[in-house]
C-alpha cells in the first residue's frame, strides 16, 4: 500500500501546515479511508511510516475516534442518531424500520454489502431530526417513508444535494 | 535550591521549589495513596486516588500534579479527602474481576492494599462487570490481563519515558479501553520490558517466568547488585528453598531508579548452564585442605613465575584478601581481564543511553582501586610465565593455554577445561560483599542462595593466607570492611 | 421583539457563504478600515470592554481569556477555532460554519492580530462535512483574494488559517482534548494548570475560541465594544445563537439579544410546544445542563445570571423542550448512554462512573430499579463531579441529578410499576404543517 501521487502532493502541503508531523495523523486517516473505505492495518504502517512515528500512536487513533473504522463496512453506512432531540420524536421508530427493511440488526451490513447501520450520538442536527449521517451527507427530517426512499435512492445511485439545514414548522 | 513552606494537615512543611505535593508530603510522613503516580515517571493525574483539598481552590486536586507553593495550605486527613479516597478504589472496583485468590500479584497489590487502608466498604455495584480479554500475550516475556487493569497508564509511561520503545497504547475509550501492542509486535525485544510487570499497581502484567509459581508472601527477599554489567542496578533477588523465583529492581535514585534490564534479569532467572563445581587438582577430586596446601606452597615456590590475573566479578572484599596475597609473596604479573565481554548474537544489547553499558562486567573499577598498576591481559608477555593463576572466566585461552594453570572460577570454559588445579567459585547471588560501578559508586549486597557444591572465594583467600602464615585482614565481608 | 441580527445578519438564500455575498454586505470593512488603525493591543481592548463571553458552553469573557498570555514568552502563540460543536442539542456553529464562514474568517484574522498568532486552526468535527466543505472552500477564497497568508494591509502581520478535521469525539470539544487532537493525538483531555493560554498547543500558548465567539469579532471592533456592551444585559451584552429542537412547533437556530424572555421565545420564535401540548421541562444550554421545571423558567430571561439562578446554565445556547407526554427516565437513559459513550477513559470516576449511572438507570427504565437506587445515582455523581480531569465528568452529573430531583415521582412510579409508564419509548408529537 502507498499514498498516490496526488496525495503525496498534499502530504507536501499539509507537512507546511503543522509544526509537528504527527499532527497529519488525523488528515492522512481521513485521507486513506477516504479512498479505502476503512484503515488497515498496513494503512496504520504506511501512515507511521510517512510520519516516522511509533505505529501504536497512529493505532490508538484508530481506535479512540468513533468515526475511524478497522474493517470494511458497507458500501453506505447508515449512521442514525439516537440522541436526545432525535429520539424524542421518533429515532428509534426511524431505526427500527430500517433494521425491519433491510432485514437487520443494528450493526450488522447487509448481506450484499450495500448497508451498514448503526446509532450514534448527537450529530448536531437536532433541529431537523430524525437524522441519520450516509458518508459526508446528512439526511434530515426522517420518517419510516422517507428513510425507505432514501434507500432505494442510495441503492439507485442516485445522489442528494447537500443543502443547508431547512427547519420544519410543526402543527 | 530555593525552599517553599507549606502547611500539611496543619504541620508546616518546607521543601524545595518544584516539589510535587505528593512527594513533598511523602517526604514528611504523609503517605497520600496512589495508583497512576510513579516518581520516576512524569505524572498523569489520571487516576485521582491522591486528591487532596487546597485551601482557596474550589476543586479537590491532584497531589502528583501539584508543585507546591508557598502559603499553601493542604488538606490531606479530611472526612472529604476520605470520602474521594473510598469512591475512588469504590469505582475501580466495579470492573474489576475478584481474581486475588489466583492472581500472582496478592500480597503486593496496590489495590488490594490500599482498599485495606483505605476503604473496606462493601461494593454498592449490582450490576454487569465490563468483559475483556484476560489472556493477551504481549509476546513470550509478559501476559496482559484487561480485566484487572486499572488503566493507570504507568506501562504505556514506561516503554515511552524508560525504554523509549514506545511499544505500549491505549485502545479504544471509555470503561472498554485496554493496553495494547501494534498489530504484530510483542514485547520481546524491548530491553526494559519486564519493569511494566514490577511497576504495574496490579496484576494485570505478569511475566511468564512468574506466573502461578509462588504466592508472594513466601518468598524470602535479598538485596543485592546486579552482576550483569558495570551499571550495577540494584535488584532484589527472591527465593525460596534456595530457588530464586524472581528478580525485581531495587529502588536506587542514584543508580538505577526503579528499573533494570531484561538481560540482567534473565541472567538470573534462568541461571547459567556452565556453572563449575568441585574443587580438583589433575581433574580428579580432592580434598579442600589438600587444595590450598599445595596452590600455596606452589605460589610460594613460583612467584616470579605466576601470572595473577584478576575477575570483574570479584567482590571489592576478596579483592582486598587478593592484594594482600599477592603484595605478601611479591607476585609482580598481575593482570586484568574482561570476564564477560558483549555478544552480539544473544541478541544483548551493547550500550544504550539508559542503564546498559558496554562493559558485561559488574566489578572492573573495583579491580582497578585495588590494582592500579594490573596490566590488561592483552599485554602479557607469555614467555615470562610458567604458571597462573586464573580468577574468573573469560581469559584469552591463546595467553594462558601453555601454562601451568590454577582456576577460580565460577563458570566453565576452555581455560577451566586446561587446568591443572580448579576450584569452583560463587556468583555474587551467592555470597556477600560489594561491587563498585562504572560511576565509583561502591554498592553492597547479601547472599541469597547458598552455593551447591562450590567455595566462597573471600574464605580461599583467608585460608591462603593463613596457610602461608600471614593474618588476613578480616575473615568476612564485615570485617574487611570495617579494617579499611 | 425584534433582534439586533449580528450574525445571522444575511438571507438565506444560498449564496451568503460566497465571498462575494459576505462582500457586499460588508464583509472585510473591519479589517480594511481599522487595521492598522487599531493597533493589537487595542483590538484586545475593545474585545474586553464589549464584554462577550464565550460562546462555547463555559462562557469566559473572551478578552479577559487573551489577556492571559504571557507578555514575555518566546513561544510562538496559536489561536485555535472550537468548531466540534458536540453538545447534544447544539447545532448553531454549524449555521455560521455553513453560511456566514467569512465572518468566522474575518473574527480568526482580527483576533490572530490582537494576540499575535502565528497559525490559527479551525477544528471542525469529522461529522459536519457540509460545514468543513465550505468553511474550506471560504479559506481558500480568503487565500485567493489576499486576506490570508499575505501582510495585513500596513503591518508585516501575516494571518494563515489551517482547517482541521476531527473523527468524532465530544470530548474533543474540551479546550485541551482539541489540542491533543490537532497534535495527532487521541483527544484526551489534559490537567489544567497548565491553562492553554500559558501551556496549549504545541506546549506553546494558545486561545482557544468557540465559533459563535470568534464571528462576533468583526462586528465588535467595526462597532467598538462599548456598542456591544449595550446590548444585552451588564454581566452578559451581546446577541446568542440558540439552537431550538425537541418539543417546539419551530425548530431552528435564532438569534436574540440576551436577557430576552424565555417564555417569549418559547412561544414566539420557537413557535410554542408542539401540538399545543403542555411543557413538561426544558433543558437550557446543552444537555450537560441541568433540567428545568416550567416553574424555574417563568420568569427567567436569557441570559448567564438569570438561567443561573434559575438553576441551570446558558451553556452553548442549546434550548431541548420536552413536552407533557414524555418519560424522563427514558431521556434520562439516553443521556447516561451519551456520556458513557463519550467518556474518554482517562480517569477512573468517570471512565468507571459513567458506566454505571447508565447501568441503573436502564435498570429503573427496564422497571428493574429498586428505591435505593435513587441515592445510588445521586451518590454515584457525587463521587464523580470536580473529582475528574475534565469537565466532562462534571457534565454527565449535571443531568442525573436535576432529572433524579425534579422527576423523582417518576422514577419512583418506575420502580413501583416495575416497568414504564410511558411503554418504553418515545412518543411522536410531531405533525408537519
Ligand atoms: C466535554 C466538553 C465538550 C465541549 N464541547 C465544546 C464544543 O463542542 N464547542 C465549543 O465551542 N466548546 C466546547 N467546550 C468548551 C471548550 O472547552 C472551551 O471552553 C471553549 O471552546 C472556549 O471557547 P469560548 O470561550 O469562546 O466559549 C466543551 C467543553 C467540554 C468540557
Ligand atoms: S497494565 Fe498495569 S500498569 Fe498498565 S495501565 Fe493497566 S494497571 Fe496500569
Ligand atoms: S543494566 Fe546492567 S546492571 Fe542493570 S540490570 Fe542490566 S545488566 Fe544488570
Ligand atoms: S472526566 Fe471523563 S472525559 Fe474527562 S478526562 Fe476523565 S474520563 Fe476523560
Ligand atoms: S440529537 Fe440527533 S442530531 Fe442532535
Ligand atoms: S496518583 Fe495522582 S491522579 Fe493518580
Amino acid at each position: 500500500m502507498d499514498f498516490t501521487d496526488a496525495e503525496k502532493k498534499e502530504i507536501a502541503y499539509l507537512r507546511t501546515r503543522y509544526p509537528d508531523p504527527r499532527s497529519l495523523t488525523l488528515p492522512l486517516m481521513w485521507m486513506i479511508q477516504k479512498r479505502e473505505g476503512f484503515v488497515s492495518n498496513e494503512a496504520v504502517d504506511l501512515i507511521a511510516a510517512e510520519l516516522e512515528i511509533p505505529t501504536i500512536w497512529v493505532e490508538e487513533v484508530r481506535s479512540w475516534y468513533s468515526m475511524f473504522t478497522e474493517k470494511k463496512e458497507g458500501k453506505f453506512v447508515l449512521e442514525v442518531c439516537n440522541n436526545i432531540s432525535c429520539a424524542m420524536l421518533g429515532s428509534q421508530d426511524v431505526i427500527d424500520h430500517i433494521c425491519e427493511v433491510l432485514k437487520i440488526k443494528v450493526g450488522e451490513t447487509t448481506p450484499d454489502g450495500m448497508f451498514t447501520l448503526k446509532t450514534v450520538e448527537c450529530l448536531g442536527s437536532c433541529g431537523t431530526g430524525p437524522m441519520m449521517q450516509v458518508g459526508d451527507r446528512y439526511y434530515e427530517l426522517l420518517d419510516e417513508n422517507k428513510v425507505e426512499q432514501i434507500l432505494e435512492d442510495l441503492r439507485n445511485g442516485k445522489e442528494h444535494e447537500q443543502k443547508p439545514q431547512e427547519w420544519p414548522e410543526y402543527k | 535550591m530555593k525552599e517553599v513552606t507549606l502547611t500539611v494537615d496543619g504541620k508546616k512543611i518546607t521543601v524545595p521549589a518544584g516539589t510535587l505535593l505528593i512527594d513533598a508530603c511523602e517526604q514528611n510522613g504523609i503517605y497520600i495513596p496512589r495508583f497512576c503516580y510513579h516518581k520516576h515517571l512524569f505524572p498523569s493525574g489520571n487516576c485521582r486516588m491522591c486528591l487532596v483539598t487546597i485551601e482557596k481552590n474550589p476543586k479537590p486536586q491532584p497531589s502528583c500534579m501539584t508543585p507546591v507553593a508557598d502559603g499553601m495550605v493542604v488538606h490531606t486527613n479530611t472526612p472529604e479527602v476520605a470520602e474521594i479516597r473510598k469512591a475512588v478504589l469504590e469505582f475501580i472496583l466495579i470492573n474489576h474481576p475478584l481474581d486475588c485468590p489466583i492472581c500472582d500479584k496478592a500480597g503486593e497489590c496496590m489495590l488490594q492494599d490500599q482498599y485495606m487502608e483505605f476503604s473496606g466498604d462493601k461494593s454498592r455495584f449490582n450490576e454487569t462487570k465490563v468483559a475483556k480479554e484476560k489472556l493477551y500475550h504481549f509476546g513470550e516475556k509478559i501476559v496482559y490481563d484487561a480485566e484487572r487493569c486499572i488503566l493507570c497508564s504507568r506501562c504505556v509511561r514506561i516503554t515511552r519515558e524508560v525504554s523509549k520503545t514506545n511499544k505500549l497504547g491505549i485502545l479504544e475509550r471509555g470503561d472498554r479501553s485496554y493496553v495494547a501492542l501494534a498489530h504484530g509486535d510483542t514485547l520481546d525485544d524491548d530491553p526494559y520490558a519486564y519493569c511494566v510487570t514490577d511497576n504495574c499497581p496490579v496484576g494485570a502484567l505478569t511475566p511468564t517466568y512468574f506466573r502461578f509459581k509462588e504466592r508472594v508472601w513466601y518468598l524470602h527477599k535479598t538485596p543485592s547488585v546486579c552482576a550483569g554489567c558495570s551499571r550495577g542496578c540494584n535488584i532484589w533477588i527472591e527465593t525460596k528453598d534456595n530457588v530464586i523465583y524472581r528478580v525485581r529492581p531495587r529502588e536506587n535514585d542514584a543508580v538505577n531508579k526503579s528499573w533494570m534490564c531484561d538481560f540482567g534479569r534473565e541472567y538470573y532467572i534462568y541461571p547459567p548452564k556452565n556453572r563449575a563445581a568441585g574443587v580438583k587438582i589433575n581433574h580428579r577430586a580432592v580434598d579442600y585442605g589438600k587444595f590450598v596446601s599445595e596452590v600455596a606452597s606452589l605460589l610460594k615456590e613460583h612467584t616470579k613465575e605466576t601470572a595473577f590475573v584478576l575477575s570483574a566479578y570479584a567482590t571489592n572484599e576478596e579483592l582486598t584478601l587478593a592484594k594482600q596475597l599477592t603484595e605478601h609473596l611479591g607476585i609482580k604479573g598481575i593482570f586484568h581481564k574482561k570476564d564477560r565481554v558483549w555478544q552480539e548474537s544473544t541478541g544483548e544489547i551493547r550500550e544504550d543511553d539508559i542503564l546498559i553499558k558496554e562493559d558485561k562486567t559488574p566489578n572492573m573499577a573495583g579491580v582497578k582501586n585495588a590494582f592500579p598498576d594490573a596490566k590488561d591481559i592483552n599485554d602479557m608477555v607469555i614467555s615470562d610465565f610458567k604458571y597462573a593463576v586464573v580468577w574468573g572466566p573469560g581469559a584469552p585461552l591463546d595467553k594462558v593455554s601453555g601454562l601451568e594453570l590454577i582456576v577460580i572460577s565460577a563458570m566453565v570454559d576452555q581455560v577451566w577445561d586446561k587446568a591443572k588445579y580448579n576450584l569452583a567459585g560463587r556468583i555474587s547471588a551467592e555470597k556477600h560483599g560489594s561491587f563498585t560501578n562504572f560511576e565509583g559508586i561502591t554498592q553492597d549486597f547479601r547472599r541469597a542462595i547458598k552455593g551447591e557444591n562450590n567455595y566462597d572465594e573471600l574464605t580461599f583467600f583467608v585460608d591462603l593466607l593463613k596457610e602461608l602464615g600471614v593474618k588476613p585482614i578480616g575473615r568476612t565481608v564485615q570485617e574487611i570492611q570495617n579494617a579499611k | 421583539m425584534s433582534h439586533k441580527k449580528i450574525l445571522l445578519n444575511f438571507e438565506r438564500n444560498g449564496t451568503s457563504h460566497t465571498l462575494d455575498s459576505y462582500l457586499k454586505r460588508g464583509g472585510y470593512q473591519t479589517l480594511a478600515e481599522k487595521i492598522p488603525a487599531l493597533s493589537p493591543t487595542e483590538v484586545m481592548e475593545e474585545v474586553k470592554k464589549s464584554g462577550i463571553r464565550g460562546r462555547g458552553g463555559a462562557g469566559f469573557p473572551a478578552g479577559i481569556k487573551w489577556s492571559f498570555l504571557p507578555k514575555d514568552s518566546d513561544k510562538p502563540v496559536y489561536l485555535i477555532c472550537n468548531g466540534d460543536e458536540g453538545e447534544p442539542g447544539t447545532f448553531k456553529d454549524r449555521v455560521i460554519m455553513e453560511e456566514n464562514p467569512h465572518m468566522l474568517i474575518e473574527g480568526m484574522i482580527l483576533a490572530c492580530y490582537a494576540i499575535n498568532a502565528k497559525h490559527a486552526y479551525i477544528y471542525i468535527r469529522g461529522e459536519y462535512g457540509f460545514a468543513l466543505e465550505r468553511v474550506r472552500a471560504a479559506v481558500k477564497e480568503a487565500y485567493d483574494a489576499g486576506y490570508l497568508g499575505k501582510p495585513l494591509k500596513g503591518t508585516n502581520y501575516v494571518p494563515e488559517i489551517t482547517v482541521h478535521k476531527g473523527a468524532g469525539a465530544y470530548v474533543v470539544g474540551d479546550e485541551t482534548g482539541l489540542m491533543n487532537s490537532i497534535e495527532g493525538k487521541k483527544g484526551q483531555t489534559r490537567n489544567k494548570p497548565p491553562f492553554p493560554a500559558i501551556e496549549g498547543l504545541y506546549k506553546c500558548p494558545t486561545i482557544i475560541n468557540n465559533v459563535e465567539t470568534l464571528a462576533s469579532v468583526p462586528w465588535i471592533i467595526a462597532n467598538g465594544g462599548e456598542a456591544y456592551h449595550k446590548i444585552g444585559t451588564e454581566k452578559s451584552s451581546g446577541t446568542k445563537l440558540l439552537s431550538v429542537s425537541g418539543h417546539v412547533r419551530k425548530p431552528g437556530v435564532y438569534e436574540v439579544e440576551l436577557g430576552y424572555s424565555f417564555m417569549d421565545f418559547l412561544n414566539n420564535e420557537a413557535g410554542g410546544i408542539i401540538g399545543g401540548r403542555k411543557l413538561k421541562a426544558v433543558i437550557p444550554g446543552g444537555s450537560s445542563t441541568p433540567v428545568l421545571l416550567p416553574e424555574d423558567i417563568k420568569d427567567m430571561t436569557i441570559d448567564y445570571e438569570s438561567i443561573a439562578a434559575a438553576g441551570s446554565s446558558l451553556g452553548s445556547g442549546a434550548v431541548i423542550v420536552i413536552a407533557e407526554g414524555t418519560c424522563m427516565v427514558k431521556l434520562l437513559e439516553v443521556l447516561t448512554h451519551f456520556y458513557h459513550h463519550e467518556s474518554c477513559g482517562q480517569c477512573t470516576p468517570c471512565r468507571e462512573g459513567t458506566g454505571w449511572l447508565h447501568q441503573v438507570v436502564k435498570r429503573i427504565e427496564e422497571g428493574k430499579g429498586k428505591m435505593e437506587d435513587l441515592d445510588l445515582l445521586t451518590s454515584i455523581t457525587k463521587h464523580i463531579a470536580f473529582h475528574t480531569v475534565c469537565p466532562l465528568g462534571d457534565a454527565a452529573c449535571g443531568p442525573v441529578d436535576s432529572f433524579v430531583e425534579k422527576f423523582r415521582e417518576e422514577f419512583e412510579e418506575h420502580i413501583k410499576q416495575g416497568g414504564c409508564p410511558y411503554g418504553g419509548k418515545f412518543v411522536r408529537f410531531q405533525e408537519k404543517v
